[in-house]
């Protein structure tokens, strides 16, 4: 018997018991439907996230921290590989000679130090009293350290009292459906008390009077820092940032105070005193180094040859990993979810298959008289449970890309109101419809094994006599 | 040839042996038109099917032409039944929902001819019982004998050595019968075939060249 003809057949006997044909399939298709639903959830949720960090560079970026041992990214939340942390207290100072030797490393595209800047205990917008706390990075934003902004612009180099800020404050201050009108406005930073940086001019202390208040005074005072909001960065898992020039950075981080000089001209009673600068970046190094890499695929070797420097290399690598594991275990539960839903039209399958079959008989006898042998039948209901299984999988995929195209539209539609701009939550790749299509057909073929078995191994003589 | 030795076939129905065939063994020469006469459980229709290659029994020898068909495996019995016999069964067994011209194809189907051939051939077949002006109908759009006629149709598609016809006249009145009689008989007449008819009836018997009697699974 000719291939053609055995799928002629069967699709003819499956065309004559159509509502039971049309029920068996149904039961694939939403199986079907389920299994690409979950996958293309995952798929799409881990593509949500690829193009978030790439949007944020963060999958070309390494961090440069300045011990050899990898600090784990702690209170910055799990995007804390962006940002230098504060404390770098251990292992090489990261200062501009570090910076210099890192751009001599090749594939570096840029380098950028990093600071996060402390001191200031609270925020608020320039004529509002709601004060919030914000996170403050200064970096050097050179061309590739733009970050992706929905509004305004990234910062020029060298800026002073300009801020850009995270979908984080803007929201606390009430702008997140009209981003473009926060822009001009003033935030006011509080600083804690004590704070000699930037914007303070420090009183000379009084020339013999009373020492105490003056240090009293001193240590209790704080200022407020000004600064014009220019850009507002694209929402996402780094919400939390707000970005100041690195320039501006170390004049906060500079602390001034009054030296007393020994000696002078010899009036014990009244000192010589002199402004002196404490700059902690200067002092310390910087919080980390931000260093781009000209393509994804050499920042392991950018963080290796960064390592062999004795100094600490991190990469979105490891947060990558994890969220890999992450998304693979959540695809597989999921996965398994629809299986069973499949497993369920499967037993449908085997239903129908066995029914077929009982009706069926006398056609099978009759076949056998005419010539067919065991192999024959067995071939041809394993090829009709196979063909339920290829149409349930089809239909299922043409009903999946079509819901994944309504629900992309809308999606889209969502988060462009949002001020986002991820495009197709639901991702729906060829490999994965093809390959639902050859799982149910293979589903189905596996569960039609068993009702062949049986039609090829009756009887033809009690088969015949079968009314 | 048509040869069969010491053929049996028995059943077992609650401790009590029941011979279908019981030590059968005859011959019957290419061309001959052979009834086989005997009550009702006597073997008739075991008898016929182990010579068909549907049946096969538990013991003894049966060959037909070059072939011992007691020794071969199904594939192989499966192909000896679409090429060398034709079955004619008292209840028709056509495809209800195949038109005439789709029974007569099935046979053909099986042995892999291909699609227009297939339908030349059957339409042929068709035209041989007199039905070429209801290829299209389907068996409950037609008489019983016209069902019998694409019946023996489908059984001549493959152009057998054999036909077997396990009371082809049982569900037919008197004269619907004899013309299906008669056109078994043209048949034997003109093409050679091997005619092997199951009756009850001893007006059809007479009209064979040789009676085979059976009774509880012997042949007298
Ligand atoms: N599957 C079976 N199990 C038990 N006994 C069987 C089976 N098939 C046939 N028989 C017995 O074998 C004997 C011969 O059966 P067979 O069908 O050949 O009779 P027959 O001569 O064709 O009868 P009829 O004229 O009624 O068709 C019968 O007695 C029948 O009861
Ligand atoms: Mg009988």
């Amino acid at each position: 018997m000719r291939i053609i003809d055995y799928i002629k057949l069967g699709g003819k006997n499956l065309w004559r018991q159509k509502l039971r044909t049309s029920l068996t399939v149904v039961a694939v298709v939403i199986g079907a439907i389920s299994v690409i639903v979950m996958v293309s959830l995952v798929i799409g949720a881990k593509s949500i996230f690829m193009q978030q960090l790439e949007a944020m560079g963060a999958l070309t970026q390494v961090t440069v921290t300045g011990s050899s041992e990898v600090e784990e990214s702690g209170g910055d939340g799990p995007f804390g590989f962006m940002h230098g942390g504060s404390g770098n207290s251990e292992g090489a100072e990261l200062n501009d000679e570090v910076v210099e030797k890192l751009k001599g490393i090749s594939h570096v595209q840029d380098v950028s130090p990093a600071t996060s800047v402390w001191g200031f205990q609270s925020v608020h917008l320039d004529g509002t009293d709601k004060k919030y706390s914000a996170m403050l990075t200064g970096y050097r934003p050179t061309p590739a350290f733009e970050q992706s902004i929905i509004a305004g612009r990234n910062l020029e180099p060298g800026e002073i009292a300009k801020v850009v800020i995270g979908g984080g404050l803007l929201d606390s201050f009430g702008y997140e459906d009209n981003p473009k009108d926060i822009l001009g406005q003033k935030v006011i930073f509080k600083t804690n008390k004590g704070y000699t940086g930037y914007g303070v001019e420090l009183p000379k202390p009084p020339a013999g009077g009373d020492q105490e208040q003056y240090w009293e005074d001193l240590n209790d005072k704080t200022y407020d820092i000004e600064a014009e909001i220019v850009g507002v960065m694209s929402p996402g898992p780094g919400d939390q940032q707000n970005f100041i020039t690195i320039t501006w950075a170390k004049q906060i981080l500079t602390n001034k105070y009054w030296q007393g000089q020994e000696g002078g001209s010899g009036n014990q009673s009244e000192p010589q005193y002199e402004l002196d600068e404490y700059n902690q970046i200067e002092e310390k190094g910087y919080g980390s180094i931000m260093v781009k890499v000209d393509s994804t695929d050499n920042v392991e070797q950018v963080a290796t040859d960064i390592e062999a420097m004795d100094l600490g290399a991190s990469t979105a690598k490891d947060f990558l990993d994890e969220l890999n594991k992450l998304l693979s275990t959540l695809g597989v539960i999921l996965g398994a979810i629809g299986a069973v839903s499949l497993a369920v039209a499967t037993i449908g399958i085997v239903n129908t298959m066995v029914m077929a079959i009982y009706e069926r008989t006398r056609e099978i006898g009759v076949m056998r008289a005419c010539g067919a042998s065991r192999g024959v039948i067995r071939k041809l209901f394993t090829l009709e449970a196979a063909l339920l299984g290829l149409l349930g999988g089809l239909l299922g995929v043409v009903i999946s890309y079509v819901l994944a195209t309504i629900g992309n539209y809308y999606g889209n539609q969502y988060l462009l109101d949002q001020g986002m701009s991820f495009s197709n939550i639901i991702s729906l790749p060829w490999w994965l419809l093809a390959g639902i299509v050859g799982f149910t057909m293979l589903v189905g073929l596996l569960a039609g094994l068993y009702p062949a078995w049986r039609a090829a191994r009756l009887d033809p003589v009690e088969a015949l006599r079968r009314e | 040839m048509i040869q069969l030795q010491n053929v049996n076939k028995v059943y077992e129905l609650g401790g009590e042996k029941i011979y279908a065939l019981d030590n059968v063994s005859l011959e019957i020469t290419p061309g001959e038109f052979v009834a086989i006469m005997g009550p009702s459980g006597s073997g008739k229709s075991t008898l016929a099917n182990v010579i068909g290659g549907l049946d096969t029994p538990d013991s003894g020898r049966v060959v037909v032409g070059d072939q011992e068909i007691t020794e071969i495996r199904d594939k192989a019995l499966s192909k000896y039944r679409n090429s060398k016999i034709g079955f004619v069964f008292q209840t028709f067994n056509l495809h209800p929902d195949y038109t005439a011209l789709e029974n007569v194809m099935v046979p053909l189907i099986l042995v892999g001819m291909k699609a227009r051939k297939r339908k030349k051939r059957a339409r042929k077949c068709l035209r041989a019982v007199g039905l070429e002006d209801r290829l299209k109908h389907k068996p409950g759009q037609l008489s019983g004998g016209q069902r019998q006629r694409v019946s023996i149709a489908r059984a001549l598609a493959n152009r057998p050595e054999i036909i077997i016809a396990d009371e082809p006249t049982g569900n037919l009145d008197t004269k619907k019968g004899q013309e299906i009689i008669d056109l078994l008989k043209t048949l034997n007449k003109e093409e050679g075939v091997n005619l092997i008819i199951i009756t009850h009836d001893a007006k059809i018997a007479r009209q064979a060249s040789r009676v085979i009697e059976i009774k509880d699974g012997r042949i007298s």
